[in-house]
């Protein structure tokens, strides 16, 4: 697998100590940190990077899902805006940072950049478990990532637009971040007292309101930004409406004194809070019942928190396959399959949704499931073992493994199409060469460039995964382009419910970016 | 060697369609608009000459074929667009609408309905054709026939099977569906009393392992009728023959329908395709023929 350029050796007795000046492991018994130590030798990703001043170490926005800590030399938070860059926070040795990508699987906040030369000690995702199994380290961890999350939040979210970062700072301690794996799970019910006020952090949470009449109304999904608890803390102290997890997520639950203290202190705050209730208690008269079905149904098939997603208009689909075909002919092997789930008019067939919480990624125990700043899942091909563990955890079945030689040929194609560019080819280089043409073939001039044992990888997996990468490396997608009616478009599953007039479950954030 | 990672869109994609609304509208449009040139020029084709009117017929035709070759080589499209990513961001987006198959399909339909202008004041000045230039005309005008009818199955049939029940996107789909469904009937009708089976094997499983005539077919996709609902009436009509069998009666009918409806599917999928079949052997047949008339016409008259 690939390293890094500037990945420096350093052994595992070397490391600790470079680790003494960072409090999470001063903790840690000698069998902790024996564990820790085997594990930064054996587990794929933890190593230790040289960042010469200047450099940058990880760029706002990107998926990155390494914890890093500062082992020597100096790192700064860089903030740009239309002034310029301002030095936000600033990183010595023994700093942590990157808890929101490693613990949270979110992109990176702010910018980072080496203030002079600086060691870096990336720890995966995978392998924080070596970390946490300290408890004062877990803690340490746990209240970064609470304080980070928040601070993160508050920041981009227009509700707490008109508060100050001291208030912030008072409104953690009330702060508790809460998670659940499982959809379904109800996190306010209607009718019952409510103790706090939840702003989802990550995924989707379904409201859902019983009427008097006796109807289950499905009015919303919020998203990470949105929040709901307000209009019984406001209110009478009851709940209006229920709130259910819509898959995986996390949330940060500011108790009833914390959301007090906001309110009374930043009247805009809770005028804002007040519009958002007007809003919802109007969207129960908007959504049919034939509307809050479909709602259920898209929350259910994981639609609802796909950010890329293919739909095929039935209206137009003159069923030609020509998608398929595109996407054959420009990847070797087609990704999309044009059968699946029906919503409405539209057709979501077997394609990567790009889902907002990916279970690939986190099944992935070498990191080679990555994400883009645009939301986009991609596999990094060079750290993939092709243990098919995406492939498994995929619920919608749209990663498919094939045989390496398959991959190889397709890979090929695929940079044939796209002239000049390279892609990942599982075989060594040489063995390409050795293959030429027609005539090379013929003539055996390949055979001389067969490659030599020491040039060919030390391993190459039977398997790779393929998925719909969005086209990658080409400039159009396939199967949009080729539609010949139009049938076939990539949206993000919020302009899908609004466009069949459905509520609009675009995050405070996107429309922020969107200018709305 | 870089990574996918590295290598990132160029030309600013645009996700959703541009929707020209009506293929129909369009072809109709351009025929209309070059009857009334032809109106307008009397005599233009006297003029201009069998050659120039020919050669302005055959490209037109090689206009149109142009379509055919874009939507089975992405290769060419894939070059374009990388020229396009190095122009500005509004031209390179321009360029990608127009480059997109939607669009190309649009300029197919409006060269081949524009193709008729030419073809007039090319046959016009022609005193009794030969055999050859007879077929040529005929197949012409089944080309332009069978575009039209594409132009409208293309532009109707896709809502009108949306809207029916049991729909299935591909047929290996529908296949599928319907040997479900003879399963079912099947393991239904095991261990049931006599006359329910017998009743079963006359009336039901012909049903469910027969085909429907395709002309019912094409006038139920036509009439937007349900073609389960007679099939369903006559089961229904047969009535159980048990009371106490009334239950697995009415679920066989249901079964029944379900595969008349499934049949009927069937059939609309192979015709929203299968109308392109016959367009493209004529248009090949066209293509040879005018080869040959090309020839002979160089051959016997010279430049």
């Amino acid at each position: 697998m690939a390293q890094h350029s500037n990945q420096v050796t350093v052994d595992a007795a070397g490391l600790w100590p470079m680790l003494a000046r960072c409090a999470a492991f001063d903790t840690f018994t000698d069998r902790e940190r024996e564990s820790f130590q085997h594990a930064f030798e054996h587990e794929y990703g933890m190593a230790v990077r040289r960042f010469a001043a200047g450099d940058l170490i990880c760029r706002k926005g990107e998926f990155e899902l390494d914890l890093c800590i500062v082992l020597d030399g100096r790192a700064e938070v860089h903030d740009h805006d239309d002034r310029g860059v301002e030095v936000h926070t600033v990183y010595e040795s023994g700093s942590i940072f990157g808890e929101l990508g490693a613990m949270g699987g979110r992109p990176r906040s702010f910018d980072v950049v080496a203030a002079r030369e600086t060691l870096i000690l990336y720890i995966p995702r995978h392998a924080l478990k070596y970390i946490e199994i300290n408890q004062r380290a877990r803690t340490i961890l746990a209240d970064r990532y609470r304080e980070r999350a928040v601070r993160a939040m508050t920041g981009r979210v227009e509700l707490f637009n008109t508060v100050p970062e001291s208030f912030v700072d008072e409104l953690i301690p009330h702060c508790g971040i809460v998670r659940y794996d499982l959809r379904g799970v109800p996190i306010v019910q209607q009718g019952e007292e409510v103790d706090g006020f939840y702003i989802i952090l990550d995924g989707f949470v379904q409201v859902v309101r019983h009427r008097a009449d006796g109807q289950r109304r499905v009015l919303a999904y919020l998203r990470e930004g949105e929040y709901f608890g307000e209009m019984a803390l406001l209110g009478g102290g009851r709940a209006w409406g229920s709130a259910f997890t819509a898959g995986k997520c996390e949330l940060i639950r500011i108790d009833r004194e914390g959301f007090t203290q906001l309110c009374r202190r930043y009247p805009a705050a809770e005028r804002a809070m007040r519009e958002v209730i007007a809003r919802q208690q109007q969207q129960e008269n908007e959504v049919t019942g034939e509307l809050s079905d479909l709602l259920e149904k898209s929350g259910q098939l994981g639609v609802i928190q796909s950010d890329a997603l293919l739909v095929m208009d039935l209206d137009r689909c003159i069923k030609c396959d020509n998608c398929v075909r595109a996407c054959e002919s420009l990847h070797g092997r087609s990704r999309l399959i044009r059968n699946g789930v029906q919503i409405g008019k539209y057709l979501v067939p077997s394609a990567c949704r790009h889902c907002d919480d990916p279970k690939c990624m986190s099944a992935c125990p070498t990191g080679a499931v990555r994400r883009r700043p645009e939301g986009e899942i991609y596999f990094k091909y060079d750290q993939c073992i092709g243990c098919g563990n995406c492939a498994i955890a995929c619920p919608f079945d749209n990663i498919t493994m094939i045989d390496t030689p398959s991959f190889d040929k397709a890979q090929a194609h695929k940079a044939s199409i796209a002239g000049g560019k390279e892609f990942f080819r599982p075989y060594p280089m040489a063995q390409h060469h050795a293959a030429g043409g027609l005539l090379a073939r013929l003539f055996g001039r390949g055979r001389e460039q067969e490659p030599a044992a020491e040039q060919a990888r030390a391993h190459v997996p039977p398997s790779f995964p393929i998925k719909c990468d969005l086209c990658d490396g080409l400039p159009f997608m396939g199967c949009v382009h080729s539609c010949p009616t139009g049938a076939a478009i990539r949206i993000e599953a919020a302009e899908l419910f609004e466009e069949i007039h459905a509520v609009s479950v675009k995050s405070h954030i996107q429309r922020a970016h969107d200018g709305e | 060697m870089p990574d996918d990672a590295a290598v990132s869109l160029r030309v600013p994609a645009s996700h959703t369609p541009a929707h020209y609304g009506r293929l129909t509208l369009w072809a109709v449009g351009c025929a209309v608009l070059a009857v009334f040139v032809h109106i307008a020029l009397p005599g233009y084709g006297l003029r201009l000459g069998s050659y120039r009117s020919g050669i302005a017929t055959l490209a037109a035709f090689a206009l149109a074929a142009c379509y055919s070759v874009r939507k089975r080589w992405m290769w060419l499209s894939v070059r374009v667009m990388r020229i396009a990513a190095r122009m500005p961001h509004r031209v390179a987006h321009r360029l990608l609408i127009a480059d997109r198959l939607e669009s190309w399909r649009l300029y197919h339909v409006m060269a081949g309905a524009a193709v008729i202008l030419p073809l007039w004041w090319h046959v016009e000045p022609g005193a009794g054709p030969s055999p050859l230039e007879a077929a040529l005309g005929a197949l012409a005008a089944m080309l332009l026939l069978s575009g039209a009818a594409g132009s409208i199955i293309q532009d109707f049939l896709p809502h009108s099977m949306r809207v029916r029940p049991d729909l299935e996107v591909r047929p290996e789909d529908v296949d599928a569906a319907i040997h479900d469904l003879y399963v079912q009937a099947e393991e239904a009708i095991l261990g049931r009393s006599e006359p329910l089976v017998q009743a079963y094997l006359r009336h039901v499983r012909p049903v469910m392992l027969g085909t429907r005539p395709p002309l019912r077919m094409l006038i139920a996709t036509i009439s937007g009728a349900d073609p389960a609902a007679p099939v369903a009436a006559r089961l229904r009509a047969q009535g159980a023959p048990a009371a106490d069998e009334a239950d697995i009666w009415n679920r066989l009918i249901t079964l029944a329908e379900r595969k008349v409806r499934l049949d009927h599917n069937r059939f609309d999928l192979a015709l929203s395709v299968g109308w392109m079949r016959i367009h493209i052997a004529i248009a090949i047949a066209l293509g040879v023929l005018t080869a040959f008339h090309v020839a002979g016409v160089l051959y016997f008259a010279g430049l």
